[in-house]
């Protein structure tokens, strides 16, 4: 096949070309979210360096272990309100493993019921980032846990005979962590007591030796620090802007009339709309690198999580390349796609959770349900199952597949954006007014 | 000649309020160049459009050798389309332009085409330069071969000359009369120049608030509508007001249809020579001959034509001294 003659390759020539021999528009696509990055890499550094030690208070209604319990605690009898305050002395050890000075992930401060208003205020004016309340039945919760799963085990059974004390029925320890799930901080402390607790909680498995804090490290604490937060919400941000230089580029021949005289040719609609599909994708496939080498150069740490991320960040582009065609067929002119690109980019990116975690108040969350799965009025915005993914993907060390819900829906946005936007474009510019 | 374009009442309205074309008949022969005169919005671009496929007609019909057309797809290939603006990628060179339309026309010995057509517009040593470093001029050119790589069995130009410096301008209908005799090619061309429409039309249609006024060979449309000669006589400046009355007075008193702008005197006839010869004779009994500057004869010209059948004038300023002069 001659190259040369092939429409598709030629046009998709034109529109690289025009991104490369147009150096502005070459420094907004690649350098400006390059510098994006660099910025919060420098503001919030994921070397550890600016990790910060978060406030906790706890009020503690822990209300022990029955007396005449025999109960454990590795191979020591342990009684009173052992493990509530074994569980905030190992959340209190908590440290970021990268930071320079084994900096503690939490300061916890105990208090009573009665000074639950004072906390209240404190978590109001955010002087600290969460409010626990460990339940009166914290303990009895362990020798349940305990019970399900030692009394048919032979080893323990040598240790005690005597369940009296250990609860018969299903019992289900609730944790209250109250916070504001707008901060940044929050959502990071969230997680991790959430975490951790559901590893403290299944110390039974690991009975012989104790609790295990090392379970903890497993979940990737590096990957606590703010920067780990802030790098997925910056990247969907980064693929968002490219939103603008989209909705450009694809009414570039419109404005400057190629468009009419391309018409006139012998080019299918298809083959002109899949050099623009191509071309702009690929740019934001080589954005996406950029911006994960980057935040890797301010201490995000490489993994197979990372390539997972491209991926994710090369789907979304589909899905904003299909909105900035549907902004394009809505309008006539190209600074009116730009300046309706430029109003939707910011908001997309906030709605979708890039910078903060979005509340879920009763009017946007469950409008409707997909596999089991209740939906958001911002899951219809490809960017938010893309963030989500991303998160957890750096965040939570999880894979794709563990993702599979988010990447679904981020698919099949994608396919609807695209679709949608390349029928309104088509209608609006390339058929007989 | 047979017709290669024809419409049948033609109309085309924007935004239910604007009627830019209104029942437009036209017949095109195969091979000749066919000028489109008339004022910025009088509606040839809309016609142009419509013909080339890009807008469609509210109410009407076209036929392409004798074929009722329903859309662009049937006259792909066919056609060639130079808009008014210069549409061209203006980062890629000329070459690279060409190389890009040629591929989408799917021509044939690529290389071959571009290099007769680069060496018609005298484009051939500007071929490597990218498109935006180019002259007016130069770029206008690019933008009327773009439209030809395909040997096209009918070219649209629409306003070709349009800002254009007079040197360039010659190139232009230099290039324009090659295409006619060497590639034979039926030409549409719309101007709101009359001196355009003139110089390079076989037959010019004059159009007006989206309606034909009239159809002819320039000389025909000359002789019907614009008939009268005007005598145009300049005097020198250093003229004193009373001589400068003394003038106007003689000349209003001899000639009905006379008048005066920017020091000049304008005098409407159906003789010109002969009033000349009366003038000259009418400034030497006034012992004025010295003051004499200039004085010209001006034949009828589109313009006038325009003029006559629409009551205004074709440009926007109020004179214009176009035309063949003697």
């Amino acid at each position: 096949m001659n190259l040369r003659n092939n429409k598709f390759v030629q046009l998709l020539s034109v529109n690289l070309k025009a991104i490369y021999r147009q150096r502005m528009v070459l420094f907004f696509t690649l350098l400006f979210p390059l510098i994006f990055i660099g910025v919060f890499g420098l503001s919030y550094g994921g070397d550890g360096s600016t990790t910060r030690t978060m406030d906790l208070i706890v009020i503690n209604n822990d209300l022990g272990i029955p007396e005449n319990t025999v109960a454990f605690y590795g191979n020591e009898t342990v009684s009173g309100t052992f493990y509530s305050e074994k569980y905030l002395e190992l959340l209190g050890n908590l440290v970021y493993p990268d930071s320079k000075d084994n900096k503690s992930v939490f300061s916890i401060t105990v208090i009573n019921e009665t000074e639950r208003d004072n906390a209240m205020f404190k978590l109001e004016r955010r002087e600290i980032v969460a409010l626990l309340t460990l339940p009166e039945d914290f303990s009895l919760g362990i020798l349940f846990s305990f019970r399900t799963q030692f009394s048919n085990n032979s080893f323990f059974s040598l240790l005690t005979n005597n369940w009296s004390g250990y609860p018969e029925n299903s019992l289900s320890v609730e944790i209250t962590v109250l916070g504001d799930s707008s901060t940044e901080e929050f959502a990071i402390a969230g997680p991790i007591i959430n975490e951790f607790s559901k590893m403290f909680f299944q110390l039974g498995n690991e009975q012989q030796t104790g609790v295990n804090v090392n379970i903890i490290g497993n979940y990737q604490t590096k990957g606590f620090s703010t920067f780990y937060y802030i790098v997925p919400g910056v990247i969907i941000f980064g693929v968002l802007q490219s939103l603008t230089s989209g909705a450009s580029r694809t009414m570039r021949d419109v404005d400057s009339k190629n468009l009419e005289r391309i018409r006139l040719t012998r080019v299918a609609s298809y083959t002109y709309v899949s050099a623009l599909i191509v071309s702009q994708t690929l740019l934001v496939a080589i954005q996406v690198p950029i911006m994960f080498v980057t935040a890797m150069l301010f201490g995000l740490e490489l993994s197979v999580h990372v390539l997972s991320g491209i991926i994710v960040g090369i789907i979304l582009s589909f899905a904003t390349t299909g909105i900035a065609f549907l902004l394009a067929g809505l309008v006539r002119k190209g600074d009116e796609a730009e300046g309706l690109a430029n109003l939707i980019t910011v908001p997309m990116a906030f709605l979708s959770g890039s910078f903060t975690v979005m509340p879920n108040p009763e009017i946007i969350s469950n409008i409707g349900w997909l596999g089991g799965n209740s939906l958001r009025l911002f899951d219809f915005l490809p960017s938010t199952p893309a963030v989500r993914i991303l998160r957890s993907l750096i965040l939570g060390q999880r894979t794709l597949g563990e993702n599979w819900f988010d990447l679904c829906l981020l698919i099949m946005l994608a396919i609807i954006y695209l679709g949608l936007g390349l029928g309104v474009y088509i209608q609006k510019h390339l058929r007989m007014k | 000649m047979t017709v290669t374009l024809q419409t049948r009442n033609l109309h085309k309205t924007y935004d239910k309020e604007v009627k830019a074309v209104q029942g437009i008949d036209l017949e095109i022969k195969k091979g000749e160049v066919f000028g489109l005169l008339g004022p910025n919005g009088a509606g040839k671009t809309t016609l142009i459009k419509m013909l080339v496929g890009i807008l469609k007609p509210d109410k009407g019909e076209i036929l392409f050798n004798g074929i009722k057309l329903n859309g662009t797809t049937e006259l792909k290939g066919m056609i060639g389309y130079a808009p008014q603006e210069l549409v061209f990628y203006p980062f890629l060179t000329v070459l690279e332009n060409m190389q890009l339309y040629a591929s989408l026309y799917s021509i044939k010995n690529t290389r071959k085409r571009i290099d007769e057509i680069l060496e018609l517009f005298q484009l051939t040593e500007l071929s490597k330069r990218q498109a935006e470093k180019m002259s007016g001029g130069q770029k206008r050119r690019l933008n009327i071969a773009l439209s030809l790589l395909h040997s096209p069995q009918i070219l649209f130009l629409d306003e070709p000359s349009s800002g254009m410096d007079p040197q360039s301008r010659n190139v232009l209908w230099e290039s324009v009369e090659q295409l006619k005799e060497k590639e034979g090619v039926t030409i549409l061309l719309s101007t709101h120049l009359m001196e355009v429409a003139d110089k390079l039309s076989d037959r010019v249609a004059i159009i007006d608030h989206g309606k034909v006024l009239t159809v002819g060979t320039p000389d025909e449309l000359k002789s019907k509508y614009a008939a009268i000669e005007t005598v145009e006589i300049q005097f020198t400046k250093n003229i004193s007001p009373s001589i400068h009355k003394k003038i106007t007075l003689q000349l209003k008193d001899k000639y009905k249809q006379f008048s005066t702008a920017n020091d000049r005197f304008f005098i409407k006839t159906k003789n010109g020579l002969k009033a000349i010869s009366d003038i000259m004779k009418t400034i030497e009994s006034l012992a004025v001959l010295s003051y004499l500057q200039d004085i010209q004869l001006r034949l009828g010209t589109l313009e006038d034509v325009f003029l006559n059948l629409t009551g205004k004038e074709l440009r926007e300023n109020n004179f214009s001294f176009g035309g063949d002069r003697r």
